[in-house]
């Protein structure tokens, strides 16, 4: 009882941060508030750990262990600098090499960058527009248990030296039966299609969210811009992984002993050029996938420490929507060097040129944000300046080999790698770091430390440029991607030596990154429902949030409802406190339309994760005998996931029945 | 003491809504659009393949008798499309049933629906065997089983669906909220008749023009 | 003193790129040189346009940032923006979009003139033509000429006339690979069921090096390649010799170390013309003693190099399709002297 106090207090300070003159709260509130936080309550220890489907657990879930998944490519990538650093060097053989420079690949753009940006959103999304948990809160922990179950795959693998060995876009031949023999390349594809997998279902939950759960009065022009574009990417992942997830699966049955269908297998009709077309039409609008996210926390980082509206609202959510589709268009870029005539080649130059115009809108209005406003420069606004400084680099050398005569000497030299550690570090990484530290007040309700994260921000900053400026040269010097080592008369060690150093320095940089918040994590100053004073509704509840958010989910007078509401805005109130209920509103304009209860706690998409990893993993990835008991138990699975719910929601109804409201 | 400020009375609002209003038809919608994705990368895949034959598909040449043009048979596949297109007619009926929390029709139509998917499915077991190549013989054989297979698997989620609805109707009641699910089934079925129309045609019919 | 030292230094690193022996920017024919050409006008133009847009950024930010003695916890934005500001503003950010759509106007015509111009070798009737097949990890090349007896077939070390367009055919024995000498043009892919053709053109004679750019397995790093682009005659005398199949050893040791080929697995793999060896497997050594480096341009065309070479290697390109030969010393040392012999 007395545990429930503060909680209780905190809950009456949020029901309107803005307003602290709320009145103390009712005998009448105080039970109902009570009986909201028994039902939202996650079950303790290791059962709710493995069964919770609240939004903010399985975001930050998500965010940790992608930042695991970071460290460990990390690691590889400082193995790889270290064996590049002098000529002939025998630290890593070409096997080890090979294997790492691809985990590294893949383990970056697969196990963390995707879903570290899916985390935030999850987190995210549903503070800032103002409702209790998202949507399909099992379906999405269903998504981070298989991506969870592809990564453990990948490392897994690795670390039995069954790594992956054909660079993180796994062009067949090589890939094939014929060529990479053994077990790499199935643990790579499973892993692959899981994660995908896992990246689909938590887009659905975050579609659903954004469009139905929105506070009343959150028009679509009133939908915070991290929203706006979480929503591109999210829709963007539903077009753009089902072409990995089917290109992998044919790879696998391609590889299967007893099944070799012939797609990559030129000898009998099939084409070693699907497969590039099939990779790179999820390849690219991948990178926007990760990219977008990035811009929709610069776009909330901005305003905030401009100390004043974003600059360009309309033209800003405009441009997120044309990358969106543009970002389908410009797959070729990627093969610009083989045989594919000619004109066809002209035209995605023409897209990929296309494309940076919406960018190059999005970085005008950012400036202009500036210009117009009082900056105040906090850490998360230097992070977003770092992000100026690089991606903006690697956006231009990006037009540089858009063009197919210049992508002629630049493709697969170190120039490319360069291009994409610029836009992957810069135009992610930064903005990442910034969105961490401006949101870690929110999810521990404690300041971060803001001189060590100037340190960190100085040493990625250098050791940034220092390790792939040089590379720059180095492609357009001849040197190739991906070789284990080269000979000392090409002249290319000591930019080599300058990249390693830089490597290094980026290291230590993001050592002291996390050195700080853990420190601050532990004594930094306590932070408040909105140390920043910004204007989203993430902002308006406390800090850490409770489990359900708002204990009266707030309205939205304007695009920064935190600024805009008026002192008397109105409150949600008398939602069911007995289930997990939440509001939906309309699709378009967000006018209150009826309740929607949320599932609870489960433990089936833990089990249907399960059987998702041996279908692939054991059936796809070695005999195909596994695939129908998978099969069963997925059935099984889904088929208790829906009559649990099913049964709870008839309860409802039928009050003799039996019922904890935490569980289905 | 202030005056009490405004708010939104959720209590007033229904517990449950239709269509486009429901956080569901929306979950179900965006699947269908990875659904409809990955069988348009298919159809994509079929047809970049068919660049590097000269014959489509090709003589069958290695078994006797040689077959010149050896398109696949219509029969079951047309068949299959026939009784695909008109089992929209009972699943519209079932849906409207659900609509009016119509228990017993809603079984009876989801028992329905189960039959069309297993003679469905029956059909398809012999459409595999008129491709005249099986999935490991060449490309052609391997992306028009892919095809088959893909949507077979659609139609055996179908009948996993009716027949989990059923049981949980006939065993626990039907109520206003499972009559979304039936809709959504419904939409679901809907899309996978229509997207098996375009299946065929490039199957089944493409062959035969080019 | 030591700042000019380092000046010096850094210069000279960053050279790299534009004066290597392998690099894109310091071309030796047309095709490159166009290429280099469209590049500077594209990399300055970038140039300016980071200056630019950096600059603002900054400028925007220092110039009315938040100072440290004011306080820390500013309130929310009340006051309205002043409308004026923001038109002008409004207009500028208009204004840089309409800059950007310009440049890229003028990037896109300029990269497809470009492409243009590099397609426009394709017509010459007048081209040598050497079709080229990568393998895991060397190159073989076939000097086609309309009469047949005069074809042959060499590789990893391509000689070129200078001045005469070459049409390179590329085609894939096994895996993709990528046929680039970034001095005389970009690259091409070759993969395996698409077969494809480059053009280019020497403009003055030199070693021109390169190296597989297509991730092709394990020894991709060692799959390098060269082309030695010579004055006519001496092209045409190379040819001549080139043609002309091993004649009979004129010495005994030589003729041991012939049968010691011959009678090894070598013959499996290696073709020598004017023997019975015929294996496709491996690189064509008729002519070995000729080239200047061995195994893909990796090491020097030396005695001891190819002793350790044939013995094992295993250690020098760990993963090569070559197993390791354990000869009898007397026996390598004649094997030695024969390989140097073809030449
Ligand atoms: C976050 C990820 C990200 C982003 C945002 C981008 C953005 C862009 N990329 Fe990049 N790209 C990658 C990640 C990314 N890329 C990766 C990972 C690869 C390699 C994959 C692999 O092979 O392993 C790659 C490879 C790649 C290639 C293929 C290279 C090759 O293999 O040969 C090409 C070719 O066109 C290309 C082009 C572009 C272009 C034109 C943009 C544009 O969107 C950039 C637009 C931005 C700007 C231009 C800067 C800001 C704009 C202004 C300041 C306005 C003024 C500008 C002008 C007037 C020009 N990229
Ligand atoms: C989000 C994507 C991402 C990120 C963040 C990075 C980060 C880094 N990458 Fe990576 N990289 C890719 C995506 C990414 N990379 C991709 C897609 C490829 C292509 C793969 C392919 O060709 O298939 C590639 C390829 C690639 C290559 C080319 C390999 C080759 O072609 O032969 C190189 C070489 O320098 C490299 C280096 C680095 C380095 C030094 C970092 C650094 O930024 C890493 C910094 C991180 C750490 C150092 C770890 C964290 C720190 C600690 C654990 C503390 C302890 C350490 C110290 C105290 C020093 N990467
Ligand atoms: C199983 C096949 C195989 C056998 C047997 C074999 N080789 Fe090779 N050999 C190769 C291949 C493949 C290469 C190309 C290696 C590379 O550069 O990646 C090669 C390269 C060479 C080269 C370098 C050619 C060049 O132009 O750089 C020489 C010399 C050579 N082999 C000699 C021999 C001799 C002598 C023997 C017998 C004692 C032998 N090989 C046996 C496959 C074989
Ligand atoms: Cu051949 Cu790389
Ligand atoms: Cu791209």
């Amino acid at each position: 009882m007395s545990s429930d106090a503060p909680n209780l207090a905190a809950a009456a300070r949020q029901v309107h941060d803005v307003d602290p003159t709320t009145p103390a709260p009712t005998a009448e509130q105080v039970r109902s508030l009570q009986q909201l936080e028994a039902v939202w309550r996650k079950p303790r220890g290791l059962v709710g750990f493995l069964t919770t489907t609240n939004h903010k657990d399985i975001g930050l879930r998500f965010v940790y262990t992608a930042f695991v998944f970071f460290f460990l490519a990390g690691l590889l990538a400082l193995a790889i600098r270290v064996q590049l650093a002098v000529p002939n060097n025998t630290l890593l053989g070409p096997d080890l090499y090979n294997q790492f420079f691809t985990t590294h690949g893949s383990a970056m753009m697969f196990l963390f960058a995707v879903p570290v940006m899916e985390g935030m959103a999850i987190y995210l999304v549903p503070l800032m527009v103002g409702t209790r948990n998202t949507c399909f809160p099992r379906l999405m922990s269903y998504g981070y248990w298989v991506y969870l179950m592809g990564g453990i795959t990948l490392f897994i693998a690795l670390a039995l030296n069954f790594g992956p060995d054909m660079g993180w876009f796994s062009y067949t031949p090589l890939a094939g039966p014929d060529y990479s023999p053994g077990k790499r390349v199935d643990f790579w594809s499973q892993m692959v299609t899981l994660v995908e997998i896992g990246s689909m279902s938590g887009a659905i939950a975050t579609i659903t969210t954004i469009l139905k759960c929105r506070a009343p009065g959150m028009a679509l022009n009133r939908i915070p811009l991290f929203v706006w574009a979480a929503l591109v990417a999210a829709f963007m992942i539903l077009f753009a992984m089902p072409a990995v997830t089917i290109c992998s699966t044919l790879l696998s049955m391609d590889r299967l002993s007893h099944v070799s269908t012939h797609f990559f297998n030129h000898a009998e009709g099939g084409d070693h050029l699907l497969w590039q077309h099939l990779f790179w039409f999820f390849g690219h609008p991948d990178v926007y996938i990760i990219f977008l996210p990035a811009t929709g926390f610069i776009s909330a980082i901005i305003p905030t420490f401009a100390r004043r509206k974003i600059f360009g609202y309309t033209p800003l959510v405009l441009s997120m929507i044309a990358i969106g589709f543009i970002g389908f268009g410009v797959w070729v870029h990627h093969m610009f060097v083989t045989p594919i005539p000619e004109l066809g080649q002209g035209m995605f130059t023409a897209s990929s040129l296309l494309i940076t115009i919406p960018t190059g809108v999005q970085i005008f209005c950012w400036t202009a944000t500036l210009w117009l406003g009082r900056p105040w420069l906090k850490s998360p606004l230097l992070f977003v300046l770092g992000f100026f400084g690089v991606f903006i680099m690697g956006g231009l050398t990006g037009v540089m080999i858009a063009s197919v005569a210049v992508d002629t000497q630049a493709h697969d030299t170190f120039f490319v790698v360069a291009h994409l550690h610029y836009v992957l570090i810069g135009g992610m990484i930064f903005p990442l770091l910034g969105a961490i530290l401006y949101w870690f007040p929110k999810w521990t309700g404690k300041m971060p430390g803001e001189t060590l994260a100037k340190w960190s921000l100085a040493l990625l900053f250098i050791g940034t440029n220092l390790t792939f400026y040089p590379l720059h040269h180095l492609g357009m010097g001849g040197m190739p991607r991906r070789i284990y080592t080269y000979l000392p008369e090409t002249g290319w060690q000591p930019l080599n030596m300058l990249a390693t150093l830089g490597a290094f320095t980026m290291g230590i940089g993001f050592l002291i990154f996390v050195i700080n918040l853990w420190l601050s994590s532990r004594r930094g100053a306590p932070a408040g429902p909105n140390p920043w004073h910004a204007g989203t509704l993430e902002w308006a509840t406390t800090s850490p949030p409770s489990t359900y958010n708002f204990a009266n989910p707030p309205t939205c007078e304007g695009r920064d409802p935190v600024w805009d509401n008026s002192p008397d805005a109105a409150i949600v109130t008398n939602l069911d406190t007995d289930k997990r209920e939440v509001l939906c509103t309309t699709t378009l304009d967000a006018q209150p339309h009826h309740r929607y209860e949320m599932s609870g706690d489960s433990w089936w998409p833990l089990v249907v994760a399960i059987a998702t990893t041996v279908i692939f993993v054991a059936g796809f990835g070695f005999t195909p005998s596994w695939i129908l008991p998978g099969c069963a138990i997925l059935a099984i699975g889904l088929g208790a996931w829906f009559w649990v719910s099913a049964y709870r929601s008839l309860a409802v109804h039928h009050p003799e029945m039996p019922r904890d409201p935490r569980k289905d | 003491m202030m005056q009490p400020r405004a708010t939104i009375d959720a209590s007033k609002l229904p517990d449950h809504a239709w269509d486009a209003h429901a956080p569901l038809w929306w979950g179900n919608l965006l699947l269908v659009f990875v659904e409809t994705t990955s069988m348009a990368l298919l159809f994509a895949t079929y047809f970049y393949v068919r660049r590097n034959f000269h014959e489509w598909p090709p003589p069958r040449i290695n078994e006797m008798p040689p077959i010149v043009h050896p398109v696949p048979h219509l029969a079951a596949a047309t068949f299959n499309t026939i009784l695909l297109l008109a089992s929209c007619l009972p699943m519209y009926w079932t849906d409207m049933a659900a609509r009016r929390i119509d228990r017993k029709k809603v079984i009876l139509g989801l028992l329905l629906m189960i039959g069309v998917g297993v003679i469905s499915s029956l059909l398809r077991w012999r459409e595999f065997y008129d491709v005249h190549f099986r999935w490991d013989e060449n490309a052609y054989g391997s992306i028009v089983w892919t095809m088959l297979g893909l949507h077979l698997i659609y139609i055996l989620t179908g009948i996993a669906e009716f027949g989990l609805m059923a049981a949980f109707a006939a065993r626990h009641g039907f109520e206003e909220k499972h009559a979304l699910d039936v809709t959504l089934m419904g939409g679901f079925w809907y899309w996978l008749a229509g997207i098996w129309v375009i299946t065929y045609v490039i199957i089944y019919w493409y062959p035969r023009w080019s | 003193m030591i700042a000019r030292r380092v000046l010096i230094f850094a210069l000279a690193l960053l050279a790299v790129g534009c004066t290597g022996e392998q690099a894109a920017l310091n071309p030796a024919g047309a095709q490159a040189g166009r290429i280099t050409s469209l590049w500077w006008l594209i990399c300055w133009t970038c140039v300016v346009v980071y200056v630019l847009t950096i600059g603002a950024i900054v400028i925007g930010v220092v110039r009315k940032r938040r100072r440290a003695d004011e306080p820390d916890a500013p309130a929310p934005p009340t006051t309205r923006p002043d409308p004026a500001r923001e038109h002008r503003a409004r207009i500028i950010v208009a204004a840089a979009v309409g800059v950007t759509v310009v440049i890229l106007f003028v990037f896109m015509f300029s990269d497809f003139t470009a492409g243009r111009a590099l397609a426009s070798l394709a017509g010459d009737k007048s081209a040598l033509t050497i079709k080229i097949t990568g393998h895991q990890w060397w190159w073989e090349a076939r000097y086609e000429d309309s009469t047949t007896s005069n074809t042959f077939t060499t590789a990893n070390e391509i000689h070129i006339p200078v001045g005469r367009t070459i049409e390179f055919q590329l085609e894939s024995a096994d895996v993709i690979h990528s046929f680039w000498v970034p001095r005389l043009h970009g690259k091409k892919d070759m993969i395996p069921g698409h077969s494809t053709r480059t053009y280019l053109k020497a403009d003055k004679p030199g070693v021109y090096y390169g190296q597989c750019a297509e991730f092709c397995g394990h020894q991709h790093a060692n799959m390098r390649l060269v082309i030695i682009a010579q004055p006519h005659e001496e092209f045409e005398s190379w040819r001549t010799a080139q043609i002309r199949p091993a004649g009979e050893p004129p010495f005994d040791n030589l003729k041991r170390g012939r049968d010691v080929f011959l009678k090894n697995s070598c013959v499996m793999c290696h073709t020598i013309r004017g023997t019975t060896a015929g294996g496709r497997l491996g690189p064509d050594l008729t002519h070995v003693g000729s080239r200047k480096l061995l195994a893909s341009n990796i090491i020097p065309n030396k005695p001891g190099h190819l002793a350790g070479w044939i013995l094992d290697p295993q250690k020098i390109k760990p993963g090569v399709r070559m197993p390791q030969n354990a000869l009898d010393p007397h026996d390598l040392r004649a094997l030695l002297e024969f390989l140097e012999s073809l030449k």
